[in-house]
């Protein structure tokens, strides 16, 4: 990796880290593009959910006044379309790194661009004007009792949604698969070489291995929708054919769960393949220890998902303690060998610290104390006391937001910068991560105290009872604010430097 | 200590240190020191291995305290607890229909449970899924239980509090999700 | 003569709805609101039955003497019956050689509502299902107050119907515990091994946490427990395994065409 000295100045030129890739030509000024496009997207929808986050809130804290269905509806397109918008800026960062050793399809990921547009149209047009608002996990039966808040129309715009988006990530998935499997084989890819001690250590890089094992974990998750999606129109279309509730459940858990998760790991893979250069250290090698917890989590990311069922007493009880063994089980191994290395390439390295290394190293931190709550909460006996409070939301919004979206903004961020080619200023930079990561503590932080103090979780107003969970929303919305005007402010930086790129390749 | 504080201080213990060790190792990024891999490695290994003696440690502590019983004792009384948009009803005889759901939840004379007897809930649903909870007078969450169409759950309690307890619904039903409710006296 | 039983038969038809075997589900209510009149467990759960003696071919006994050996799966037949009381008991009879545990946690008493019936009745019922002399299987009549004292105690109902000279009556299976109290209720004359297997339980002193609700046209349930075999796969436990099978599978499939192109191509591995 060569990574450029770098000066002692206050705004130095970005480092390259991204663009080497294996495509040649035009090929690859158009996968550069389109990987820049769909980066842009999503963090141009990125404020908008922000600003519905901030709504509710609004809400909650009795601050603002606004219809429970029209809550409920930001609701369900903030929800989707926060896990929407991450997946497909992390499977556009993956795409991109993953041209630096294999070759993506172009064509395809152009494909899924558009099938996407046409499906954030339809969950728009589904949520706010059509008002479905079943959560973002539509829960059997659900979608089947409208209720008059809701016309068939609006079902039929939602499960098209899931369809289109289902089916073009599914093919994105199945394509980037087919792209590893050209060059490594299933053996190399996930490090058995390496897990079997047939070889020390390998020099497939570990994020082809986190990403194998992500999208083939995916590929199940997607399936799972495929199996909920069909046997929900089994039952809209027959007469007499009803599902079985559990079933339901679980599928739709299954697949929800390993999205999140996948997501997660493909923001993991760009640390990996990233950081490392940020503190001018050599690439990180696939050794035991990450081959074996990687492979563990590929084995145990379909188990965990049981640990959102703890509270259906018609679970088995096996499965339920399995769930809580998977659940620590899939965490604490990536967690740690992730966490060591990160941590073990910035200490002693006199590394400068930019924007997107900065993010990249806080993301993991928040990664893992988002993955302790997690973890906290997928002990059953705390569980029965903790599900669907806030300390849910609490938890996953720790390791997205604070996560796996930190490090998704450095890798744009750093994409933008070399695109461009403009300085880079370290100490807007430092202050601006500040502001982010001040305004997500203090927004998780109410969560967190809000779950521990009973507060529901998907309530549009506070009865009586959790009245307390207003004020914790008040306080809430100041940190919003926060997180608002750093994105503000990053989206400008971000936004000056693919103006720049653009305007120096028309020249 | 309510479960919730134990959970809270634990995690918020985890998530200082882990802060710690964050800001510590970002301070130390500044000076240029030499760490041979052989060395992270043995320290990866070993935090591994704590970490995992204590996972262990936590599951034997608390698997066995998962709220699904195992032994068939006889429960002291038996209440019914049926959800429906966007209700609780709360009785001690089952009811099977809307009618004899809409008769409770309207006409019902609140339950009252008795204090320090084993009392077992039978929950469940007319219409979506319901969380059932437990809310007691000082509005901490106690416990809960799913109440799922097409199933009876069975959740088993001994109340020791007195006083007027609050049924909140803990899984998203629609849009009156936030209103609905149900209550008991235990005396 | 056959036709003679249709209205019985129609009365059970709607009790039960034994979907493809090993489905698991109990009687199918129909899925609409239980009509009144059919026994349903939640009324009864934990009430105590009265006692009554049994009268049996070899001996004279008691419901509560024959609880103090354990607990008791309890039914009520009568052996003019050309509908549901055969059909049912063939069919606890095969759950129960299925699922096994007869005589060690609990034992299977047969009663007739019909004060007509005497012990030789019931012995001749037992002899036509196979199960004459059979230690655990208990066939008995008791008194005809007594009769009036069970059918209440547990929501059953007898309707005699003149024209067909049949007793119109549910089918109702009763786990009765040591203590004489209702533990569980199956309806229906087509006894599902697994709904069976969670009563057995029950009665041996298990908890179980949860149980599903008659229910229409319920295809894909998820899990199903058998009392000594544990998880039993389904259809709904098998379509939650595909997403998963099918990924490895898919995965396999990738990697190997991926072979091709890796020996072709010069960077390949």
């Amino acid at each position: 990796m060569e990574a450029t000295t770098i000066q002692s100045t206050r705004q130095p030129e970005p480092i390259i880290l991204i663009q080497e890739t294996t495509l040649t030509g035009e090929e690859q000024a158009q996968f550069k593009k389109l990987t820049l496009v769909w980066l842009t997207t999503a963090l141009a929808l990125f404020p908008i959910l922000v600003i519905l986050g901030l709504l509710m809130r609004g809400s909650q804290a009795a601050i603002l006044k606004m219809s429970p269905e029209l809550f409920y509806a930001f609701m369900t397109l903030h929800g989707l379309g926060m896990v929407g918008i991450w997946y497909i800026a992390g499977m556009a960062g993956a795409g991109l790194l993953l041209s630096r050793y294999v070759r993506p399809s172009l064509a395809l990921s152009r494909g899924v661009f558009w099938a996407t547009l046409v499906a954030v149209v339809l969950l728009i047009v589904a949520t706010l004007i059509g008002k479905f608002i079943t959560g973002w996990y539509f829960l059997y039966p659900l979608p089947l009792y409208p209720a008059d808040v809701w016309k068939p129309w609006a079902t039929l715009a939602f499960f098209a949604f899931l369809t289109i988006a289902g089916v073009a990530w599914t093919l994105w998935t199945v394509d980037y698969l087919r792209a590893i499997a050209s060059r490594y084989s299933l053996k190399r890819a996930l490090a058995w070489d390496v897990l079997f001690k047939k070889v020390k250590e390998s020099d497939v890089p570990p994020m082809i291995l986190i990403l194998t094992v992500s999208l083939i974990s995916a590929l199940a998750g997607f399936l799972a929708a495929v199996v909920l999606i069909a046997l929900f129109a089994a039952e809209a279309l027959s007469s007499g054919f009803t599902n079985d509730a559990l079933l339901m459940k679980n599928l739709v858990f299954y697949f929800g769960h390993v999205l999140v998760n996948i997501t997660m790991y493909l923001g993991v893979a760009m640390v990996y393949e990233l950081f490392p250069a940020f503190a001018e250290k050599g690439k990180l090698t696939t050794k035991w220890m990450v081959a074996a917890a990687w492979n563990a989590s590929l084995l145990l990311v379909n188990l965990a998902y049981f640990h959102h069922l703890y509270m259906d007493f018609v679970q088995p009880g096996l499965l339920q303690k399995l769930g809580q063994i998977a659940s620590y089980l899939v965490s604490v191994p990536a967690g740690v060998v992730t966490i060591i290395s990160v941590l073990s390439l910035a200490f002693g390295s006199r590394m400068t610290w930019r924007l997107p290394s900065l993010l990249f190293f806080l993301g993991v931190m928040g990664w893992a104390i988002g993955g302790m709550a997690a973890v906290v909460d997928s002990t059953i006996v705390v569980n029965f006391r903790f599900h669907n409070t806030l300390w849910v939301p609490a938890h996953f919004h720790t390791y997205y937001l604070a996560g796996v979206v930190f490090m998704i903004l450095g890798f744009a961020f750093q994409y933008a910068a070399e695109l461009s080619g403009k300085a880079e200023n370290l100490r807007l930079g430092r202050w601006l991560t500040a502001l982010l990561t001040v305004g997500a503590y203090g927004f998780l932080s109410m969560f967190f105290y809000a779950g521990a103090h009973s507060v529901p979780r998907r309530y549009a107003v506070y009865p009586s009872e959790v009245h307390q969970g207003a004020g914790y929303a008040q306080v809430a919305i100041v940190f919003i604010l926060l997180i608002l005007t750093g994105v503000i402010i990053y989206l400008w930086e971000y936004g000056r430097r693919c103006v720049h790129a653009f305007s120096a390749h028309s020249h | 200590m309510p479960v919730q504080q134990i959970a809270f201080l634990v995690w918020l213990l985890f998530a200082i240190i882990i802060a710690a060790v964050f800001g510590i190792i970002g301070w130390r990024s500044r000076q240029k020191v030499d760490v041979s891999p052989a060395r992270v490695n043995r320290f990866r290994i070993l935090l591994l291995v704590i970490l995992l003696v204590l996972s262990v440690i936590f599951w034997a502590y608390t698997l066995p305290k998962v709220p699904y019983p195992t032994e068939a004792r006889q429960p002291d009384m038996v209440v019914f607890v049926t959800g429906k948009q966007f209700n609780f009803g709360i009785a001690t005889h089952p009811m099977p229909t809307e009618k004899e759901w809409e008769e409770v939840v309207n006409f019902g004379e609140p339950v009252v449970l008795p204090r320090n007897k084993l009392i077992e809930f039978r929950v469940t649903s007319l219409d979506v899924n319901h969380g059932f909870s437990l809310y007691d007078p000082d509005h901490l969450l106690i416990g809960q239980v799913q109440a799922m169409p097409g199933y009876m759950n069975r959740l088993r309690y001994r109340f020791t509090k007195p006083g007027e307890y609050t049924v909140l619904c803990l899984e998203y039903c629609g849009n009156g999700h936030h209103r609905m409710r149900g209550a008991f006296t235990v005396q | 003569m056959r036709a003679r039983f249709f209205c019985t038969l129609t009365l059970i038809g709607c009790l039960t709805m034994p979907l493809a075997a090993g489905k698991g589900t109990s009687a199918g209510l129909a899925g609409q609101p239980l009509k009144p009149g059919i026994p349903r467990e939640d009324f009864y759960i934990f009430r105590k039955i009265p006692d009554a003696p049994v009268f049996t071919l070899e001996r004279q006994t008691s419901i509560y003497r024959l609880l103090e050996k354990g607990p008791l799966l309890f039914t009520l037949v009568y052996t003019r019956c050309n509908g549901v009381c055969y059909p049912m008991i063939r069919s606890l009879r095969s759950a129960v050689e299925r699922l096994g545990g007869l005589g060690t946690d609990y034992r299977i008493l047969v009663l007739s509502f019909d004060p007509r019936d005497e012990p030789e009745d019931m012995a001749a019922m037992a002899r036509v299902e196979g199960l004459s002399g059979h230690p655990h299987w208990i066939f008995g009549t008791t008194g005809p107050e007594n009769i009036r004292q069970l059918v209440a105690s547990v929501g059953y109902w007898r309707q005699p119907d003149s024209l067909k000279q049949q007793v119109n009556h549910p089918a109702v299976l009763i786990g009765l515990n040591r203590n004489g109290q209702i533990v569980r209720f199956l309806v229906g004359a087509s006894i599902a091994p697994a709904r069976l297997a969670e009563v057995i339980k029950e009665m041996r002193g298990e908890f179980v946490p949860s149980y599903p609700l008659p229910r229409k046209n319920v295809i894909f349930s998820c899990f199903q427990y058998q009392a000594d075999k544990g998880l039993k796969l389904n259809w709904g436990f098998a379509l939650l395994l595909m997403p998963g099978v099918v990924t490895l599978g898919g995965s396999l499939w990738i990697f190997h065409r991926g072979a091709h192109q890796r020996r072709s191509a010069p960077g390949g591995f």
